[in-house]
């Protein structure tokens, strides 16, 4: 069966990521983070034991270097942070660390377009989307932080110069649409 | 990253094996003598069933340490114990093997008390046999170390209780290992504690850090589970530097932290998996390698558990623990670095991170720190008391070993598991598919023995690692095989290998040096230069793995024979040169052979035969492929003379070159089998550019035809042998089978000096192997003839067609056991009175009848003599010298009896003393 031709396929993620905050954990009750990705594309998950559990990749065999990824944490320090700071300083921050790797890699040339939206008191999503050069390549990037009290998602959606236009418009399209949910369970 | 995998796989496995209760080499063998109970084979051969150990004398040497009335020796205890623990190990793991693919064990795995239909007799009442055995020196030992045992007045319990305050007193007295390790101002261990598990134990005190080296430093700690520690600490390598970032992400406080982290991430998602496992192994490789002496130092203080937790935090977690430890920005900074550089620099990262990373100034900083003397010292003394009062090898050695039945039920279940097997009746077999991943039923070569006071068992894994091959081995299994591999590179190996399959030994002197070299020298003379060529192999030789050792070795002996023998030099010492390995084999403190009692036994591959009948004749033992293995390998290397002269004429040096060519492609040659077989028939083409020239290297150069199914099964052995299931002398045997079978005439040379001689096997799947008989002697033969003609015996011990196939005499030109009975008895007719032989030539009237009576007179004579080793009496022989010169002399007088009276010469009468007394005739007397 030809997937891409004949169906339209959706990608819906709903990632079991337990998350226990201290307050959750308190009355017996679990965070569950989760996203939804609705795909046409024929996305193939790196699997097997290699993979570190909370991580999830995703390629495709038709070009090369379009990848979807994803990493969910239970990180309760990072919301106080993130929930109190100023919108510039929070990407001053993120774009800072970044850049310390940035100066061992090798990685020039970086650029970010930046969004915050707050969806609500308990999620705030961050988006940094760009682009930088790396062993001479020209490499783009598109990244979604789901940010709660109980931990965030990390979503990523990566391409190259080399990779399919027409795959990357259609990814790019679909990862715009991500959705993001927390639920206490 | 193979190659990464099984060094590291290696690494660890020597540091469990190191760690558990084993029977440690180094420590033992000169407590021991080891080759007291490990009565055939070597404790160096890795296979389970590469040596055959004595039960009973292990259990007897413990018996007569603690019941002797001596004071017990605790090493002495310690180390019969723990080898007692190998060989039950040993046997669990070879029975398995053999039981896996049988019938004889049910669903789930144990052998039930009633033989199920399918189930091979031998193999079940083998089975049996060890069990008993093994069964009864465990209880043995359990009853001897748990109760008080008595004798002579001297009770077991107290010469245990003796043992225990010896090794208490003992470890209180001296600084132990763990003292050395532990040691805050240049303990290894104790630096490596505080140096490297910066994030486990960064908070504690000195004294605090002291207790975990100690607790981590005891002789007594157990590893919890092999192959989960190591599967966890391979898979830890690969993932270390993700699982790491994950770690990260959690740990991460601050939004510049996880801008590090996400930026790491990237590097990491987008490398394929396998190259971050390639580049984290790399990177350990290198960074082993670079602090080789921190962890050697490390590695072997810490024990037990803690010894392979050391590893793997040094293999796996350094990449994670080690780096972090310097900060979370650093580590991430460092492992952008790490995924930047990629697979090819990592050993330059390392390099220069242990020169130059501030995280290794600041570990190698701490390394050098002395600190809390004072403090650590009153607690070090508590601290080692009690960790040296629970950490004695003497509990290992009390340690009861597990039940063997239930040990070989649960492990056949789990192989079976594992590897797929399915149960086969061992009598209908199918022949197996030909490709590198055939699954070939070759099982275990167990021995049989002749005389029987030794109780021993011979154990084989061979079987089980036989079921392993192809796609689904496991790591260990393909360490294994990798092992053997190299050693099937081994360019003495092939060597060995050509030289006999070419029958390199009509010009055994070629062997050693150029025959110019001994031209105008005297015999004496040449036998020297050819000794003292022989000296430098025999040193070469000595220096590879025991089994291609024995093999090499026993050709030069047997080559140096041969030539002493053709040049008529007298042996200097009988012990070097009579017997080749049989004089090694008895300097090593092995029984040496009983030649004349030496019967061939059966050894079957596959299809064992009955348990030798010695089981039960001395009171004390079950016996399972009983022991004196030197006994018919020694015996039988003295035959090499009875078909030296038939064997074709080959150019020695060109097939050395030859097989010097073979080496130097050898890789390609394993790589393909087909290549291998092309290669090696042009070689062979170079080498015997004669049409009578014939070799048989497995694939068979020869001039003759040989048939598909031949080449297959050559193949198949080969396959084998690089997989590390057979043995050299195995492989041997095993080819030469093939050419038995297929009746070309070339097995003969192959097998002169092999341990193992093969015969014919109505199944083309199966290889039968037999342990080499010593020849028979005159008297041998004349005791064999009485067997059987005077008592009756219900049968030959050997039938024509065995002793077709396992004399080394010519094809057409071997003298089969009847026909040596019947020369014996003729011989023996012919010595009887002193006019036995005149009245053999009595009654004939006519030329043609004396002469044709002579002649077989003499063929009887010369087949007795013939039939005879090199250890035939030189007396013997004399006499049978003398008796050729009798009948000649009768045959003289009756030829000159039937001539006209006028040219008739004089005949002695009967009673003529020169007859009567054997002196030979004196025409003048007349």
């Amino acid at each position: 069966m030809d997937m891409k031709t004949f169906f339209t396929i959706f990608i819906v993620l709903f990632l079991s990521f337990n998350v226990s905050s201290e307050t959750s954990r308190s009355e017996g009750k679990k965070a569950i983070l989760s996203y939804a990705l609705p795909s046409k594309l024929n996305w193939k998950q790196s699997t097997g034991e290699d993979i570190v559990s909370g991580m999830q990749v995703y390629n495709l065999d038709e070009t090369e270097g379009l990848r979807l990824a994803s990493v969910q944490v239970g990180n309760e320090f990072l919301w106080e942070t993130v929930n109190t700071m100023d919108k510039e300083k929070i990407f001053e921050e993120l774009i800072g660390g970044k850049k310390t790797v940035h100066k061992i890699s090798g990685v020039k040339n970086w650029t970010a377009e930046k969004k915050l939206e707050k969806k609500s008191d308990k999620e705030i999503i961050l988006e940094l989307s760009g682009s930088f050069t790396e062993d001479s390549q020209k490499k783009h990037f598109i990244e979604k932080y789901y940010m709660t009290p109980y931990g965030f998602i990390l979503m990523t959606l990566d391409w190259t110069a080399k990779s399919n236009a027409g795959l990357v418009k259609k990814a790019r399209a679909e990862f715009e649409n991500v959705t993001f949910k927390s639920e206490i369970k | 990253m193979l190659k990464t995998a099984i060094l590291l796989s290696l690494f660890l496995t020597s540091f469990v094996s190191y760690a558990a209760d084993v029977y440690n080499r180094e420590e033992c063998d000169s407590v021991i003598d080891v080759k007291k109970f490990v009565v055939a084979g070597s404790l160096n051969n890795p296979s389970a069933g590469g040596k055959t150990y004595n039960f009973d004398r292990i259990v007897g040497a413990l018996e007569n340490e603690l019941l002797s009335g001596q004071p017990p020796q605790v090493k002495n205890f310690e180390c019969l114990s723990l080898l007692h623990k190998k060989a039950h190990e040993d046997a669990t793991e070879y029975w398995v093997g053999r039981l896996a693919r049988s019938t004889c064990a049910g669903d789930n795995g144990e052998v039930p008390s009633i033989k199920p239909p399918g189930c091979d007799d031998d193999l079940w009442e083998k089975f049996h046999a060890s069990k008993t055995l093994i069964d009864r020196s465990a209880s043995r030992i359990k009853k001897l170390t748990t109760e008080c045992v008595e004798k002579n007045g001297v009770k077991s319990c107290e010469s245990i209780k003796t043992l225990t305050n010896i090794q208490e007193f003992t470890e209180e007295l001296g600084a132990n290992n763990s003292d050395k390790c532990c040691n805050t101002d240049d303990g290894a261990a104790y630096k490596v504690l505080r140096g490297f598990y910066t994030v486990e134990f960064g908070d504690m005190n000195d004294t605090e850090l002291q207790k975990e080296c100690y607790k981590r430093t005891r002789p007594g700690n157990q590893v919890k589970g092999f192959s989960s520690g190591v599967g966890g600490c391979i898979k830890n390598v690969a993932l270390g530097i993700a699982e790491a970032v994950m770690k990260w992400f959690k740990t991460a406080k601050a939004l510049w932290e996880v801008g590090t982290n996400t930026e790491t991430w990237r590097m990491i998602r987008n490398l394929e998996v396998s190259k971050l496992k390639d580049a984290v192994l790399s990177l350990l490789e290198a960074m082993m390698e670079q602090m080789g002496n921190q962890f050697t130092a490390s590695t072997s203080c810490f024990t037990g558990q803690y010894k392979l937790d050391q590893a793997c935090k040094l293999a796996s977690s350094i990449a994670v623990d080690f780096i972090v430890g310097g900060g979370v920005a650093k580590g991430a900074g460092f492992l952008a670095q790490l995924m930047k550089a990629g697979v090819k620099d990592m050993a330059a990262i390392a390099k220069g991170m242990v020169t130059s990373n501030p995280k290794i100034a600041q570990m190698a900083s701490k390394l050098k720190k002395t600190t809390g003397k004072g403090t650590t010292t009153a607690t070090s003394t508590a601290t080692r008391a009690a960790a040296k009062r629970s950490a004695s090898h003497l509990a290992a050695a009390l340690k009861p070993v597990a039940d063997f039945s239930k040990s070989v039920a649960a492990r056949v279940r789990k192989l079976r598991e594992k590897e797929g097997i399915t149960r086969q009746s061992l009598t209908n077999r199918i022949e197996p598919g030909w490709g590198p991943n055939a699954s070939v039923t070759v099982a275990a070569t167990e021995t049989a023995t002749s005389a029987g006071a030794t109780a021993a068992i011979q154990t084989s894994s061979r079987a089980t690692s036989v079921a392993s091959s192809g796609a689904g081995m496991t790591a260990k299994s393909m360490g294994k095989i990798e092992k053997s591999i190299r050693a099937f590179r081994s360019s003495e190996y092939k060597a060995m290998y050509a030289t006999r399959g070419t029958r390199a030994v009509d010009a055994p002197e070629s062997l050693f040096v150029k025959p110019s070299r001994l031209k105008g020298k005297s015999p004496s003379q040449q036998m020297q230069i050819i000794e003292d060529a022989a000296k430098v192999r025999r040193a070469r030789a000595a220096k590879l793995p025991s089994d291609q050792a024995r093999e090499i070795l026993d050709n030069i002996d047997d080559a140096l024979i041969r030539i002493r023998a053709r040049l008529g030099v007298p042996e200097k010492k009988v012990a070097s040169t009579s017997a080749g390995a049989a004089a090694r084999t008895a300097a090593t403190g092995v029984a040496p052979a009983d030649l004349t009692a030496a019967t061939t036994k059966a050894i079957d591959t596959t299809i064992p035969t009955a348990p030798a009948s010695t089981a039960g004749s001395t009171g004390s033992t079950a016996v399972v492929g009983t022991a004196t293995a030197s006994t018919t390998t020694s015996g039988f290397t003295n035959t090499a003379e009875s078909f030296i002269n038939s064997i074709p004429k080959v150019d020695i040096k060109a097939i050395t070159n030859s097989t010097t060519k073979i080496n130097k492609t050898l890789q390609q040659q394993i790589d393909s089998v087909q290549t291998f077989e092309a290669r090696a028939r042009a070689n062979a083409a170079a080498a015997n550019p004669a049409a009578t020239a014939r070799s048989s290297v497995w694939a068979n150069q020869s001039n003759r035809a040989i048939s598909k199914d031949a080449l297959r099964r050559h193949g198949e052995i080969e396959n084998l042998y690089k997989k590390g299931l057979i043995n050299a002398e195995q492989a041997h045997a095993m080819h030469d089978i093939v050419r038995v079978t297929e009746n070309s005439a070339t097995g003969t040379a192959t097998r002169f000096n092999t341990r193992y001689i093969s015969t014919p096997n109505t199944n083309p799947s199966t290889f039968v192997l037999k342990e080499r008989g010593a020849p028979l002697t005159a008297a041998g033969a004349v005791g064999l003839v009485l067997e059987r003609s005077i008592y009756s015996d219900i049968g030959s011990v050997t039938t024509n067609k065995q002793i077709e196939q396992t004399s080394d005499a010519a094809k057409g030109q071997r003298y089969d056991l009847d026909t040596i009975k019947a020369s014996a008895i003729v011989v023996q007719k012919l010595t009887e009175t002193p006019n036995s032989i005149r009245n053999e030539f009595s009654k004939l009237k006519t030329e043609a009848e004396i002469l044709d009576r002579a002649d077989e007179l003499r063929v009887k004579v010369k087949t007795v003599e013939n039939s005879a080793g090199t250890e035939f009496e030189a007396e013997a022989k004399e006499a049978l010298g003398e008796l050729i010169t009798q009948i000649n002399t009768e045959r003289d007088r009756a030829l000159a009896r039937i001539k006209p009276k006028d040219s008739a010469a004089p005949v002695p009468a009967s009673d003529d003393p020169a007859v009567k007394y054997g002196i030979p005739i004196d025409p003048e007397a007349d």
